[in-house]
């Protein structure tokens, strides 16, 4: 299941007023812009919305409202959902333009049942999400689909340090499922865990994903960290990772790898655990690339671009980085543009023509917004409409 | 001595504009030195030349992209004519990924719309009129095919009827600007005769242009069949005799 169209409301009409405006996706998305455009604010509010779906997750701020489409095997589903002070006000589910879902301001509504072949009342707790607690995949299957995509998320924030001061205290008793994915702050167990499930070809995906990025690795491995004293002495080992890279004969834990390395492998490995084990339904990359050379930070954009496309999973990623910006092509870029608290998005599904204009200009693609060329544009657009 | 910078989308241009600016200004007349741009940064690549008295002084830079050809110099241009370059010279191929989206074959209104979008880029410029970009039409490759005696020189058995049997028309007869959407492929087909793959590599475009001379080029452009190449080989020829 895939995002298309993307409207979030909160506080309108009040001074901290904020809306993202009918943002549509495509497969592979980049959000770009300056900083305080809202690149981040949107990944967050798409995947707070995957938390309440998936039952992950309470109401998380006093007012909100999602009005949201998805793509699903040929199928359009539009849900949308309002909440006030945490408490839900309204919410409708429809697939293909069919209603399924519909609760109103005191809670009641009506819901379809599909084994009875009909529309049932009910009521709920005024701050639960109906699609989320309605766990019944005879009555009602057709919301597994928003649940399932709301569970199988994830996102990264590329600009922290991403699990790399966190080491790993052997659990006999905790279990791959345990791990509440993605999770940076449990790589070194999630790459253990891969490497259970899948002893060659997990390690080799990394060695591979690594090498094309630019990362010459010989090997990749879990080894108790020798040199590190903790008080009181632990009786048993702490973990951690490490390579080896050619040409440098001792392999190294992962405190002592570049930050660049370490957050290009942490992702690597939750990314590709989350393919072999349960296919992700979208990954949410903020910041990709940050702290990345020129040559890496390219690479590893193009590796994580080919990866969604070979699993046809969505992809969206911010970023503000002009080496970002120049390897990914202008077709997937998302500009936002905050006017008066509401953000509308240009990308080439709304506005194909200024993109392929652009294209005509001869200058690369971190121009588009570096340039006059957008702001020359939309000026014209503008008096052309007034 | 006039300081000219040169920016090309890649190092078979970098190298068709080292050696075509020694042909025509002179190497008693010439000094260069040649550059790449990665990370933003430029760095020395081989290599440069320094005449006794030149005339000219060249930096040539190889940006890495078509698309940067343009970014490059909008990013330098106040920094370069601060430092006494007097012009600005661009150089990149009119076939791109931008122009295969919206064509396959050669369209002279769509070459004259590319042509005229990036002058109005540059227009766009604080020292638009030190500012000159140059389309090779439709590739760097077509220039080669117009110079057809390089062929010769680089392997003897490829004299002008064999590359005819080859490719199934005379180098000399046709405009390479107006009949080969793809020149590449040509080139391709005549290294193919030979036993070897035509992959523009650094060692293959020295082997290439090392016989490039004054009469290859005027082969090139007689009767006007390579008018993307004139263009540029007037302004060399203009500052080979320091009336820019």
């Amino acid at each position: 299941m895939k995002i298309k169209k993307f409207n979030y409301s909160q506080y309108i009409g009040q001074p901290h007023q904020w809306q993202i405006e009918n943002c549509s996706f495509g497969d592979i998305n980049l959000i770009v812009g300056k900083n305080a455009t809202g690149k981040t604010r949107t990944l967050n509010v798409i995947r707070a919305l995957a938390r309440l779906v998936s039952q992950r997750e309470k109401l998380r701020w006093s007012d909100g409202t999602y009005d949201v489409q998805f793509s699903s095997n040929d199928q359009t589903i539009s849900y949308k959902l309002s909440y006030s002070n945490n408490v839900v006000v309204n919410e409708e589910l429809f697939i293909d333009n069919e209603l399924k879902l519909r609760r109103d301001p005191d809670s009641t509504g009506i819901i379809y049942a599909q084994d009875h072949g009909d529309m049932l009342k009910f009521q709920s707790p005024n701050n639960e999400v109906v699609v989320a607690s309605r766990d019944d995949a005879i009555q009602h299957p057709y919301l597994q689909t928003l649940q399932s995509w709301g569970k199988s998320i994830s996102r990264y924030n590329f600009g922290t340090d991403l699990g790399v001061k966190t080491l790993y205290l052997p659990d006999t008793s905790s279990e791959v499922s345990d791990l509440d994915l993605p999770s940076s702050g449990q790589v070194v167990h999630i790459f253990s865990a891969g490497i259970d499930r899948h002893p060659d070809l997990f390690k080799q995906t990394i060695i591979d994903d690594m090498r094309n990025v630019g990362y010459k690795l010989e090997d990749v491995f879990v080894a108790p960290i020798q040199d590190l004293r903790t008080e009181p002495r632990l009786p048993i080992d702490i973990l951690s990772l490490f390579v080896s890279e050619k040409g440098i004969g001792i392999p190294f834990p992962q405190i002592e790898m570049s930050q660049g390395m370490f957050r290009t492998l942490s992702i690597l490995i939750q990314v590709n655990f989350s393919l072999l084990v349960a296919t992700p339904s979208c990954i949410l990359i903020d910041d990709i690339g940050e702290g990345l050379d020129y040559e890496r930070s390219s690479s590893f954009v193009k590796v994580i671009m080919a990866k969604a496309t070979d699993a046809d999973i969505q992809l969206i990623m911010t970023s503000n980085h002009n080496f970002i910006m120049n390897a990914v092509p202008i077709e997937y870029w998302i500009i936002p543009q905050p006017q008066a608290g509401i953000i509308v998005h240009l990308n080439y599904r709304n506005s194909k023509k200024l993109f392929d204009d652009f294209e005509l200009t001869g200058l690369g693609n971190f121009d588009l917004l570096t340039s006059d060329y957008l702001l020359q544009k939309l000026e014209d657009q503008n008096s052309s409409a007034t | 001595m006039i300081k000219i910078a040169v920016f090309t989308e890649g190092q078979s241009d970098l190298i068709f504009i080292r050696q075509l600016s020694c042909c025509i200004i002179g190497y008693d007349s010439i000094s260069f030195k040649c550059f790449r741009l990665f990370a933003e940064e430029t760095h020395p690549i081989p290599y440069g030349f320094e005449a006794a008295n030149p005339l000219v002084y060249l930096m040539i830079v190889d940006v890495g992209n078509d698309t940067k050809v343009l970014s490059a110099i909008r990013d330098r241009e106040k920094n370069l004519i601060t430092k006494g370059y007097e012009r600005i010279f661009g150089l990149r191929d009119m076939y791109s990924q931008a122009y295969r989206k919206r064509s396959s074959v050669i369209d002279q209104d769509l070459n004259a719309t590319f042509i005229a979008q990036a002058q109005a880029t540059i227009s766009q410029m604080h020292y638009s009129d030190r500012i000159q970009l140059f389309f090779a039409i439709m590739e760097l490759e077509s220039w080669l095919l117009s110079s057809h005696n390089l062929f010769c020189k680089l392997d003897p058995s490829l004299s002008l009827d064999k590359i005819q049997t080859i490719l199934g028309f005379n180098l000399k007869e046709i405009c390479p600007e107006n009949d080969l959407f793809h020149p590449t492929d040509q080139v391709n087909t005549i290294f193919n005769s030979i036993g070897q793959r035509y992959k523009k590599s650094k060692s293959q475009l020295e082997a290439i242009l090392a016989g490039l001379s004054e009469s290859d080029i005027h082969d090139a452009i007689r009767d006007n069949r390579c008018p993307s190449l004139e263009s540029l080989v007037i302004q060399l020829e203009l500052l080979g005799t320091d009336r820019v």
